[in-house]
């Protein structure tokens, strides 16, 4: 045994390495929002707003008529930790009378901030005002931290003589992913 | 009667010189040699002299086009490594190199790779078993590390790996 042990002995070292891995976190929420109803419209229509959830803006109107519209804004942004775009923002209108089919969506972008600047395209804008001119297309990327400003013009247009005074709801949600 | 004398004289000193010459021949002068004995035992002993990651604070992530995550490193003590990956995503990925020294008087060989680690990480600590390291000389290894996709948000993994290093004529065993 002696002999067996001696044979099987040896001396050795060991190095070790441990590792911790963080993972980030991707959050983008709607950081405040705005329905703006054009002023001419404002004793005609109503419109109520609340957030559904972090990402969706759910949004009640009432007397729905040919020719309306409203500006819906949004300030998106990334509290997470990780670069990420909005590649859209996704309107869907609760279709309870059929009437689906006449609203027109058109989204436009403006960003990224990084501060308060967003403000040259949020603060005391009126419906009137928009569209901005230096909107971009999507996808729009944004470091964590930063904000994108949304816009989405949202009308209601047809000739059908039955599509007057509705109520609908919209859901207005962010459509974004991870950019790496 | 003087002869007689002299005869018992010449037996006498006869004997006595016999006597002496048996004496010589049987005397034995001797010297002993003494071999003293010390070994010295040998030393295995490696340190980790030097570490550094693809991605420090402040780096393009590796394979990537921004910096969003990054990677420390740190010597804990001459033997322990210490590495944090922090804003982790799915798919990033590192390589740590780090050198190792044999400070010993003994070759020694890397018999084994020991990684411990959750699934959502991958280790890969690469090919070096059976690098062997003479006294006096450093051995270059690396290591890659990889967040699957399963990984989640907001959490912390941790990982170790073990470099197990044998006097070289042992390895194997």
């Amino acid at each position: 045994m002696v002999n067996l042990n001696v044979a099987f002995a040896h001396w050795s070292k060991t190095l070790r390495i441990s590792g911790t891995v963080k993972t980030a976190k991707f959050v983008i929420v709607i950081g405040s929002y705005k329905v703006l109803i054009p002023k001419e419209y404002k004793n005609v229509t109503s419109v109520e707003s609340e957030l559904v959830n972090n990402s969706t803006l759910k949004i009640t109107c009432e007397n729905v008529f040919p020719g309306w519209y409203i500006w819906v804004g949004l300030v998106i942004h990334n509290k997470g930790t990780l670069p990420a775009r909005v590649k859209d923002v996704n309107v869907a209108i609760e279709d309870l009378d059929g009437i689906g089919d006449y609203f027109n969506v058109s989204n436009y972008f403006y960003g990224p901030y990084s501060k308060g600047d967003f403000i040259e395209v949020w603060g005391g804008v009126k419906a009137e005002d928009l569209p901005f001119d230096n909107w971009k297309e999507p996808p729009i990327s944004f470091d964590p931290c930063q904000k994108v400003i949304s816009w989405t013009r949202i009308s209601f247009n047809t000739d059908d003589p039955n599509a007057m005074d509705k109520t609908v709801e919209i859901l207005v949600s962010i459509v974004d992913d991870v950019d790496i | 009667m003087t002869a007689k004398i002299r005869r018992m004289a010449t037996l006498f000193f006869t004997i006595t010189l016999i006597c002496l010459m048996m004496g010589t021949a049987f005397a034995l002068w001797s010297k002993t040699l003494t071999i003293q004995g010390t070994v010295d035992t040998g030393v295995v002993d490696v340190e980790v002299i030097s570490v550094s990651s693809d991605d420090p604070p402040g780096a393009i992530d590796p394979g990537k086009d921004k910096d969003v995550g990054c990677t420390y490193v740190s010597l804990i003590d001459s033997q322990t490594i210490n590495v944090t990956i922090v804003n982790a995503y799915p798919c990033y990925y590192v390589y740590v190199h780090f050198s190792v020294h044999n400070n010993g008087t003994i070759p020694v060989i890397l018999q084994d790779i020991i990684v411990t680690a959750p699934p959502e990480i991958t280790v890969n600590a690469w090919d070096s078993i059976g690098e062997q390291i003479d006294p006096c000389e450093n051995a270059d290894n690396s290591m890659y590390i990889h967040l699957e996709q399963d990984a989640t948000q907001n959490a912390t993994y941790t990982f170790t790996v073990q470099f197990h290093y044998v006097q070289w004529n042992e390895a194997g065993i």
